[in-house]
Formats: C-alpha cells, sequence, structure tokens
C-alpha cells in the first residue's frame, strides 16, 4: 500500500480527481476527515507546508506540493511529476510607483519564502535583509517594514489591490508528485507504475 | 539560557536499555569482525587531515594544536584510519583489514557513533557482506541498495544531464531525456533488470556489467536493489557504493574508493540509528 500526503483544499480535490479517472472509483475525505483508505492507497490528508515533512520522513511514500515549496525547503526527495495543478509564480512585489534599485548596497525583503529570496538576492550579487511574515506579506512595503515582498502570485489581485505590482518573476510553480528516497527505491517498480497512469491523465487534461 | 538538563543538539546520551543495547551491537560486531580477520584500531579524536578529506568544510569542528596549525575533530574515521595503516603503521603492519568502533563528531555538536572496516586493495562484494552481518547479527532485515557513482558522473560529463537534476533526483527531467535508454535506466531496480545490457551505450553498459557482477557475487539474493541512477556526493567512493535501509532509517553505507592511491573497500554501521529502530520496533 502506497501512502500519500495530499495538501488540503482545492490541490488535494484535483488530485483525487485525476485518482478518480485512473482508478475509476471516487476518492474523497469526507468531513474532517485526515487519513482516507482506498483502492491499496492510504491518503492523508495535511496542510500544505507539511506535505514534504510527511514524505521526507516516511511518514507517506509519495506526496503533491508545490515547487515553491520543494526549492524553499530544498528537501531530499525525488521529484516525479508536474500535475499542472494550482499554477502560480514566485514574484518580487513593490509599490506600484517604485522600481527595483539593483544599484543599491541592500534591500529589505518581507517574505514567507526566506530561502528562495536570499538564493535570488545572492545570485544578483545584491546584500538582501529579510523580514520573515507568515501572512498577509503585501503590507509589509505600505507600512515601511520593507522595501520590496517576495511572495506567491496567481492572478495579482491581491497584490493590485494593495497597490503593488509585480517587479520580477523569480519561478514558476505548480504542484508536484514527490516520493520519499528510501520509498522511491524500495517500492520502484509501484511507484513508476502510478506515474504512468498519472502522466497520462495530466497529459490528456493539458 | 541554558538548562541544568540541557545537552546540545545532535550530542548523544544512552543509558541502560539503550546503553546496554549500544554494548551489544558493539560487541556482537567487534566478535564477528575479528573472527573474520580483521584487526581493532582507534584513532585519535584530533586530526590534521580532515580537511583534505572535505570539500566543503562547514562539517568540520575546527581549532588549533600547540602551534596553532589547523586541527579538527575527527568527522570522518574512513579518511584518518587509512592515512594511519598505510603511512604510520605501514612499515610495522601487513594487516589489510581494519575495523574501528568510535564516533564522528560534525558541526555544531553532532556525534554519530559508527562500527566500520576498511579493507586496503579489499572488494566491494566482501564489505557489503560484512555489513550486512553487522545488521543479521542484530537481527535487522532491510533493504540492500547498490549503485554505481559512475553512471549520474558519465551521464552528466558525456550526455549533458545536469549535476542538479541528478543531485535532486528529478526523475521527471530524466524521463523527457532525449536518450530514449535513460529511461530504462530510471526503471532498473532489481538485479534481474541487468540481464539485458546490449541497449545502453558502450560506456554506461560497462558500468552497468560492474553492478550485476557484484550483485552476483552477493550470497544474500533477497531484498537487493539496483539503483543506476542513484546519486550521492560522497568524498572519496568513486564507482559502487551501497546503502542498506529500513524504512526511512539509513542503517549502513559503504563501497569502493580512492584515497591518496590507496585503493580500498569499506563501510560504517550507523549505530545511533540501529539502536532506534530496535528500541522503536520493540515497543
Amino acid at each position: 500500500m502506497l501512502t500519500v500526503a495530499l495538501p488540503k483544499g482545492r490541490i488535494a480535490e484535483e488530485t483525487l480527481e485525476i485518482f478518480a479517472e485512473v482508478f475509476g472509483t471516487d476518492f474523497a475525505f469526507s468531513g474532517r476527515e485526515l487519513i482516507m483508505e482506498k483502492a491499496g492507497f492510504r491518503f492523508l490528508n495535511v496542510r500544505n507546508q507539511d506535505v514534504p515533512t510527511y514524505v521526507e520522513h516516511g511518514a507517506a511514500d509519495i506526496g503533491v506540493v508545490g515547487l515553491d515549496v520543494i526549492t524553499e525547503k530544498e528537501l531530499d526527495i525525488v521529484r516525479l511529476l508536474d500535475m499542472r495543478l494550482g499554477r502560480c509564480k514566485v514574484a518580487i512585489g513593490i509599490k506600484n510607483d517604485e522600481e527595483i534599485d539593483w544599484s543599491r548596497p541592500h534591500i529589505k525583503v518581507a517574505t514567507k519564502m526566506v530561502n528562495i529570496t536570499r538564493n535570488y538576492f545572492a545570485s544578483k550579487a545584491v546584500g538582501v535583509e529579510i523580514v520573515k511574515l507568515y501572512g498577509s506579506i503585501e503590507l509589509a512595503p505600505l507600512v515601511g517594514l520593507a522595501d520590496a515582498i517576495v511572495d506567491i502570485v496567481e492572478t495579482g489581485t491581491t497584490m493590485r489591490e494593495n497597490g503593488l505590482k509585480v517587479a520580477e518573476e523569480i519561478m514558476d510553480s505548480s504542484a508536484h508528485l514527490i516520493a520519499n528516497k528510501n520509498s522511491f527505491y524500495a517500492k520502484k517498480k509501484e511507484i513508476l507504475a502510478l506515474y504512468k497512469l498519472l502522466e497520462e491523465v495530466v497529459e490528456r487534461r493539458g | 539560557m541554558i538548562y541544568a538538563h540541557e545537552i546540545p543538539g545532535g550530542s548523544r546520551l544512552y543509558f541502560g536499555e539503550s546503553a546496554a543495547l549500544k554494548r551489544r551491537i558493539e560487541a556482537q560486531a567487534a566478535q564477528m569482525l575479528s573472527e573474520a580477520g580483521f584487526v581493532e584500531i582507534v584513532t585519535p579524536f584530533f586530526s590534521y587531515h580532515q580537511h583534505a578529506s572535505f570539500e566543503d568544510k562547514t562539517p568540520l569542528v575546527r581549532l588549533g594544536d600547540g602551534e596553532n596549525h589547523e586541527v579538527s575533530l575527527r568527522a570522518d574515521s574512513t579518511a584518518d584510519v587509512v592515512r594511519i595503516v598505510t603511512k604510520r603503521l605501514g612499515r610495522s603492519s601487513e594487516n589489510k583489514k581494519w575495523f574501528y568502533i568510535q564516533p564522528v563528531l560534525t558541526f555544531p555538536t553532532k556525534e554519530q557513533y559508527q562500527i566500520g572496516a576498511e579493507i586496503i586493495g579489499g572488494r566491494f562484494a566482501e564489505v557489503v557482506e560484512k555489513a550486512h552481518t553487522v545488521l543479521e547479527k542484530i537481527e535487522i532485515d532491510a533493504v540492500l541498495q547498490i549503485a554505481n557513482i559512475r553512471i549520474p558522473q558519465l551521464l552528466h560529463t558525456r550526455y549533458g544531464i545536469a549535476i542538479e537534476t541528478l543531485r535532486a533526483s528529478n526523475i521527471e527531467s530524466l524521463l523527457q531525456s532525449d536518450y530514449p535508454w535513460i529511461q530504462k535506466l530510471v526503471a532498473i531496480n532489481t538485479a534481474e533488470d541487468l540481464e539485458s545490457l546490449d541497449f545502453y551505450p558502450e560506456d554506461i553498459r560497462a558500468e552497468l556489467m560492474r553492478m550485476k557482477e557484484a550483485v552476483a557475487h552477493l550470497s544474500a539474493k533477497e531484498n537487493i536493489v539496483v539503483s543506476p541512477l542513484y546519486y550521492a556526493n560522497l568524498r572519496y567512493y568513486d564507482a559502487l557504493i551501497f546503502r542498506i535501509f529500513k524504512e526511512n532509517v539509513v542503517l549502513a553505507t559503504g563501497g569502493e574508493y580512492r584515497i591518496e592511491e590507496v585503493e580500498a573497500a569499506g563501510f560504517a554501521v550507523y549505530t545511533d540509528a540501529c539502536i532506534e529502530y530496535i528500541l522503536k520496533k520493540e515497543r
């Protein structure tokens, strides 16, 4: 039996729709259920940020999580398949009437994604002071807490409504199927067989 | 503030049942290795040569000797054991098989107890067998994974696969390669998958053949997985390597290596991981 960690919400629902299409049966968590067993799988309903932890520690064999989370956490896992769900970008946001001045000695940036931010600014050879926040990141430049933000952008509406614009895109992200390293090698045939079935549906859906 | 009961993070404390278990594992391993002709060695905690073994010096706990020459705490036993037995004891001992039971210490405060063995001029199959036997003695039935570092190296240097793709185990990217044989390489999982190798280019085929022969020489036939694409950034290992794991716990690693023109083979069993696994199983 493969244990699959899914991020609560829309990505979990869409992933289960793909499983349903592959196996011809409905998969859905009922109510506040956190574990669902069906058709030879055990699905875990966990918080998005926790999916890689469950997979990396072997509590789940495989999981579905955003590429931004994989990159941010610098995980030692196996990357299997772009599920093409939850597409978004990681971008730098600044106030509408400003531009990023890359010639400044350092920039103060508010973000949840500390590693992605540090690595991106290091690649530009610009010193960065990172202010770690846990939510409402858009607020930081408006109240002078930071010069810019690094955050997830789906449609850009939240940034626009708060007087911010995308200054630069850092990376594209979407939900990926990942595997625990030991599980991948110990259950390779099973995991690659599932990979092929899911890939067919993902390709078909485009 | 440090409380009176605190110990540094990553350091090890065993008492009662766990300390007795540690002693038993080490005693059984020492007896088995001695009976197999290995001689025990205990190397210094302090070393002048560790920095030569580590490209990234971050794991080293560094200090100075009386003349302020750089000294490190032992972060890796293999390099020091090989250097001492070939450079210092080489004149007085013909012995080629050595074992040690001692911890390694890495920055900032990590301790890891190991049971290790090195065979100067030794072969892969012999060290796999010995590591496997240590685990058999303590009744851990784990997965033995055989890999070959040269295959990811060849994929990078001759076939243009990005090292990051291999390091990150990006299977999706590997499966999209222009080389159709890479897809077959990804799927290799057991010794049977190595039976027909005609499909692969000559250089890859030679390395797969090396893996096939290594597996054929093992007496254990169950629970073996073959992973030609397994990437490991190991310091001096240059060909066949192995890991032994159970669930998410790596219990032992080893393989063939070269240190300063000395060809050898060795392994380390991770005592702390064994203790943790056995206690968890018993509970």
